[in-house]
């Protein structure tokens, strides 16, 4: 017991430089924590967001922003793709379902997607789980929303409530939404061409010409308190980026990009109608579809590049994930070797406290060897405050991991579409844990050897 | 069982490669109840002496006897524990754990020792702080650091004492002290020794101490010292 004191005291004693010690190695070990943390989050977010997907057909581009656009909805949406192009690819008889999307908007940071209720039928995810609704149903109407789960919790939606839909990307949310443009009309004009600008937009000129025929006066002047998006439908939780979007009809996206919404009666209007007349889309972002037999992808391939049209191209997902591992898979590896580094920086400060510490406790050590200590014993002692001190950092490590993560969950979760359990203890943590205090003990090996040789020697002469 | 608490037969030891300084003891005894003062000159020796009865330095021949038990041939182990077991050690100065209380501080006297710690009760670090006149209810949960010197050293007798070892030795424990407080020290240093049983070998660099103790002796009438 008395030994115990003695270990915590005389490490109480020199509290400040333990208390460094202690503070660069919790740092470097959250460091650690958080890295594999997120890294593992990525892969089984991405791994469980493609499933049932044989093919992303999208305007012709890099395969991988394809894929990280469509599916992740990460980055700046690709150049749009005809309607008559998902119209030919819905009809080759090598496919067995096709599901249209329709990127480039969002709600209050959220990104919409466009789309039609196959979607939530056909598109699967973590190895081929069904989208489930846990209220209410897909869109029976053009101003139905079908909201991901984390969008309903975060913005506090239920059933029937009407929302606003941001026009374009806009990350601050409400810039342009149909409900402010009363109010903020002339922040909203500069914003909606400063999106013009950034995104390239090819619709937007139809809209833009849809706003002179029209006048813009004049469809300010309506009254469009009562008029939005209505939520029909909540999804259930994927943890996929299912869970971070807002889902809209084809019919919706092409009714917000026409300045529809500005006449009352669209809205009486049923989806089959819409279809039929103004408000089919002129163009989508992308086609998610899946094959009849998967052994013709290549061929299916082959017939999206040689498509006369337009440009496309036609992304497997499997593959392109696979490929990202590998280009990412270096740079996984260096943050795990940085962050390795930094422990052992923060191990050999441990060291050099130990050894500047010694000279001055070469009395303590006169003492305890007066009392029958060994020098075994007295190596023990430095052992146990080594185990103490890695202990304590990794779990004060941990708690600035889940502190890191409880601050940040929520930036990842809508940026970028990851989710992390941050209370979780994971099997490579204890794994890391018990690494460092055997690294560390390794570490406490050099100055242990002087303590033995210092014990050994002075003996009871006590020198200083 | 004899009286013999030390004996040391033929000792030589010899330190460093070219035998620039040794040591030799043809015959050192320490009976019960013995009390010795050992004087000389510093650098004569008197520590290295010390450490060779205590076990911490090997001599290279001879025999060295604590209670009966021959340790010359024994694992540095087996010293630690002799010496943990039946030695007290007071040194010059700074005796104590500055950042430990008193109480651990002569708690750590038994803490390496099962033998004393069977041979101690609770109450005995009260009863020797009283021997040693420090204030138990006042001193008892101070740090070390607190102290005077002149507490410091006798909470050092204190956890020399502690569990009633047989040899009691202690490395110039006055250096430190005014005259008086040297006095009052060596008197309450025997009056705390149980004198039936045990034995106490005090180093010091003068004799004006001496008159407390049955046999005084110069280092050189002990050790046959060789410094070159």
């Amino acid at each position: 017991m008395i030994k115990f004191t003695l270990v915590f005291q005389s490490l109480l004693n020199r509290w400040l430089s333990c208390l460094l010690i202690i503070l660069t190695l919790a740092f470097s070990i959250s460091l650690y924590f958080t890295v594999s943390r997120i890294q593992e989050s990525v892969k089984a977010s991405f791994k469980s967001t493609v499933s049932g997907v044989d093919s992303v057909v999208a305007a012709r581009g890099g395969n991988l922003q394809i894929l990280l656009n469509s599916v992740f909805l990460i980055g700046e949406p690709s150049a749009p793709i005809q309607w008559n192009t998902y119209q030919d690819i819905a009809n080759n008889n090598k496919i067995k379902w096709a599901v249209p999307i329709s990127l480039g908007d969002s709600h209050k940071g959220y990104r919409v997607i466009g789309t039609t209720n196959n979607y939530f039928k056909q598109i699967k995810y973590s190895s081929r789980k069904n989208i489930e609704f846990l209220t209410g149903n897909s869109f029976n109407d053009v101003f139905d929303v079908v909201l991901g789960s984390v969008v309903a919790s975060k913005l506090n939606y239920n059933i029937g409530e009407e929302i606003a839909i941001t026009h374009g990307l806009s990350d601050v949310g409400e810039v342009h939404t149909f409900t402010s443009e009363k109010n903020a009309k002339h922040d909203d004009h500069d914003d909606h061409a400063k999106h013009e600008e950034d995104e390239g937009h090819d619709d937007h000129e139809d809209h833009a010409k849809h706003e002179e025929d029209e006048g813009h006066d004049d469809h300010a002047s309506h009254d469009h308190e009562n008029l939005g998006f209505k939520v029909s439908g909540i999804l259930k939780p994927t943890g996929t980026p299912i869970d971070n979007a807002v889902y809209v009809s084809l019919a919706g996206i092409e009714a917000m990009h026409t300045d529809w919404i500005g006449n009352q009666k669209v809205i009486d209007v049923s989806l089959e109608q819409i279809m039929k007349k103004e408000l089919r889309p002129k163009t989508i972002s992308a086609i998610f579809l899946s094959l009849n037999n998967r052994t013709q992808i290549f061929q299916f391939q082959r017939d999206v590049i040689n498509y006369k049209e337009e440009a496309i191209s036609s992304v497997m997902p499997g593959i392109t994930l696979s490929r990202l591992w590998m280009l990412t898979g270096n740079v996984d590896k260096a943050f795990k070797i940085i962050t390795f580094f930094i422990i052992i920086i923060a191990l050999l400060g441990m060291i050099a406290m130990t050894i500047a510490g010694l000279s001055s406790r070469r009395r303590e050590m006169a003492i305890l060897r007066s009392v029958g200590a060994s020098p075994v014993n007295i190596v023990s002692l430095l052992l146990v405050e080594s185990i103490i001190i890695s202990i304590i950092s990794c779990i004060l490590g941990y708690i600035l991991m889940v502190v890191i993560f409880s601050l940040g969950k929520d930036y990842l979760q809508n940026n970028y579409g990851i989710f992390i359990d941050s209370f979780s203890i994971k099997n490579y943590d204890l794994q890391i844990v018990i690494t460092i205090v055997f690294a560390a003990l390794i570490a406490t090996i050099v100055p242990a050897i002087q303590i033995y040789k210092n014990t050994v020697r002075d003996g009871l002469s006590v020198k200083s | 069982m004899s009286n013999n608490l030390i004996s040391v037969e033929n000792l030589q030891y010899s330190l460093g490669n070219k035998n620039k300084f040794s040591l030799k003891i043809k015959e050192f005894i320490l009976k019960k109840s013995d009390s010795f003062l050992i004087y000389g000159d510093s650098g004569s020796g008197k520590s290295t002496f010390l450490n060779l009865l205590s076990g911490t330095l090997n001599p290279q021949e001879g025999v060295v006897k604590i209670l009966g038990k021959n340790i010359s041939e024994s694992s540095s182990g087996i010293k630690d524990k002799v010496r943990g077991d039946h030695f007290g050690i007071v040194f010059q100065t700074f005796n104590l754990l500055p950042y430990i209380t008193v109480k651990n501080n002569i708690l750590l006297g038994k803490a390496y020792s099962n033998r004393k710690q069977l041979a101690s009760n609770d109450d005995e670090v009260k009863i020797l702080m009283d021997k040693l006149s420090l204030n138990y209810k006042e001193l008892i949960d101070r740090k070390a650091y607190e102290l005077s010197i002149g507490q410091q050293q006798r909470v050092a007798v204190a956890r020399a004492l502690i569990g009633k070892p047989e040899i009691i030795i202690a490395d110039e424990p006055t250096s430190a002290l005014d005259k008086d407080n040297q006095n009052e020290f060596i008197n309450l240093l025997f009056q705390s020794l149980d004198e039936n049983e045990q034995g106490l070998i005090m180093v010091s660099h003068d004799k004006k101490l001496s008159n407390k103790f049955k046999i005084v002796k110069n280092i050189t009438e002990i050790c046959e010292i060789k410094n070159d």
